[in-house]
């Protein structure tokens, strides 16, 4: 278990060495902190202004987190650095933990801009913490499946911008299967619908926490991350 | 022991490696030798656990690489040819990673010591990024160093290097293999005369010959040449050479006053005093004499001459 955390720890030190991090972090610190500004002068709830937040932010995320989750497996295969791991003693599920859980704490550290808001609406107002705590569980969970999504991408090419491109349309299409799905009724809706990842978020967003989206969002991650680690065996 | 054991590997429909066997002892220093593209890295990956062998096996001291690998990796240090890096990362940094990762403890004094037998203390500090190629080889080797692993897989570890590097890291190795079994591999022939004690020669993926350096030669040429540049050369002399039981032929090729003689002999038996004592009863004058034993790369072109003709 150790291990994967030292996996952890290096991604996570290699975010800082490259200016993606830095872009990353500055547009969206940009992005949510003028929207944050017209929702307070215009909503003026502060019951309702964090769910409005989160609700942009999943659009946002689903553009920027290919950018973070490219380099994952994509860039060591490139330099060759795969070896040194895949030499090293150390299974292959201790390596895809590894860099998930690197990539997911650079994640949480771009989330935690939103504590500011947060920190300004308690001083402001009286937000519902309920809501609050269920809209920060539904967005992590909806980042893991993410990123979890985009190393699969990111394994299955030695190019950075294919593994972008591949993770763009990973997540677009589950996101667009929600919106397919209102084009059917009865049993194909909702089987598309379960696909849907901004659908499982959508009630996390409305402050319900419902077992069957904490599973949905486990199991999209946990299939994801056994399937990155059976492309890498596969490539023996 | 290592064993490799009837190792095949196709590349989709080409052939790297076929069905090569060989067995490695402990606290041996075993050169690789082969042209480009004989097999030499595919093998190294296959036994660092890289790569999948089509078929066959590999132990490393009683541990399958691909049943029960992390065993295996655990006593193997493996140098790769293009000897990747985490090139962000200052040396310390970098070394620190790849200590954690092997689950090592005491991991400064780990450290410490694999950096003083390899030179790089004073650019410990440094980014890898910015360190010449000789140093970036240090590090890869200081790297695969840490642990202390049984055996060491050192794939071209020379290459690109300049002449000096090249003698500090040979000298490097040569120390390692105190402790170490080490299999390395090359294109290099001086290489391997200088530092191995075995020679494993491949070629399109075969095994032709496994050997030391010096059994080698011998079994190759069968015969030893002594060949001598004298003055005063006189017919009498060959006569009484071909007397000799060891001395199979004495070829004479004139040149103006000097002569030069060929004298092919039984590799075995030492001729030098005999020849030298005729020469010296009949008054010829000896101005060289040198013993001609096959070099590496004779043996090496004849080796992969025969199989391409076969």
């Amino acid at each position: 278990m150790r291990k994967v955390w030292w996996i952890a720890k290096k991604e996570l030190d290699l975010y800082f060495v490259s200016p993606i991090a830095y872009i990353v972090l500055f547009v969206l610190s940009l992005i949510s902190g003028y929207y944050f500004y017209i929702f307070v002068f215009q909503v003026k709830d502060a019951v309702v202004i964090m769910p409005y937040l989160f609700s942009l932010l999943a659009s946002i995320f689903l553009f920027m987190s290919p950018f973070y989750t490219m380099r994952l497996i994509a860039e060591e295969k490139k330099t060759g650095t795969i070896e040194v791991l895949l030499t090293s003693p150390i299974s292959k599920g201790e390596i895809v933990v590894g860099k998930f859980l690197g990539s997911f704490l650079f994640f949480s550290l771009l989330l935690s801009v939103t504590f500011l808001y947060l920190l300004v609406l308690i001083i402001w107002g009286s937000p519902d913490f309920g809501v609050i705590l269920a809209n920060y569980i539904g967005f992590f969970l909806l980042g893991a499946s993410f990123i979890s999504l985009g190393l699969v991408a990111s394994s299955l090419t030695k190019n950075q911008i294919i593994a972008a491109i591949l993770t763009f349309l990973f997540l677009l299409l589950f996101w667009l299967i929600g919106w397919i799905s209102s084009f059917f009724q009865g049993g194909l809706k909702s089987f598309f619908n379960y696909f849907s990842l901004i659908e499982h978020f959508t009630n996390f967003n409305r402050g319900i926490i419902d077992s069957t989206d904490l599973i949905f969002f486990l199991s999209v991650v946990t299939f994801n991350l056994f399937l990155t680690s059976k492309i890498l065996s596969h490539e023996e | 022991m290592i064993e490799v054991k009837n190792v095949t590997k196709y590349y989709s429909n080409v052939k790297a490696v076929n069905d090569l066997s060989f067995n490695i002892q402990k606290g041996e220093i075993v050169g690789f030798l082969g042209p480009n593209g004989a097999g030499k890295s595919t093998t190294l990956k296959i036994m660092s656990g890289l790569i999948r062998p089509s078929s066959g096996s590999v132990s490393i001291f009683g541990f399958d690489v691909f049943l029960h690998p992390i065993e295996a990796k655990a006593k193997i240090g493996y140098l790769s040819e293009k000897n990747p890096l985490y090139e962000e990362y200052s040396v310390e940094e970098y070394l620190k990673f790849i200590a954690r990762i092997k689950g090592l403890t005491n991991i400064n004094k780990e450290i410490q010591s694999v950096a003083d037998k390899v030179f790089i203390s004073k650019v410990m500090g440094k980014t890898i990024k910015t360190l010449s190629k000789g140093y970036k080889q240090r590090v890869g080797l200081a790297a695969a160093l840490l642990g202390g692993p049984e055996l060491l897989l050192l794939d071209e570890p020379t290459v690109g290097l300049d002449p000096n590097q090249i003698v500090d890291i040979r000298n490097v190795i040569k120390s390692l293999g105190a402790t170490s079994t080490i299999l390395l591999s090359t294109h290099i022939l001086q290489e391997v005369s200088a530092i191995c004690d075995k020679v494993i020669i491949i070629n399109e993926g075969n095994l032709i010959a496994i050997d030391e350096p010096e059994n080698l030669s011998r079994r190759l040429s069968g015969e030893n040449r002594l060949i001598l540049t004298v003055k005063n050369y006189n017919p009498d002399v060959a006569n009484s050479l071909k007397n000799i039981d060891a001395i199979s032929n004495v070829e004479v090729e004139n040149d103006q006053d000097l002569t030069k003689l060929l004298i092919f002999s039984q590799s075995e038996t030492e001729i030098q005093n005999d020849v030298l004592s005729i020469l010296l009863n009949k008054d010829v004058q000896i101005i060289e004499m040198k013993l001609d034993a096959l070099s590496l790369e004779t043996i090496f072109q004849k080796l992969t001459k025969g199989q391409d003709n076969a």
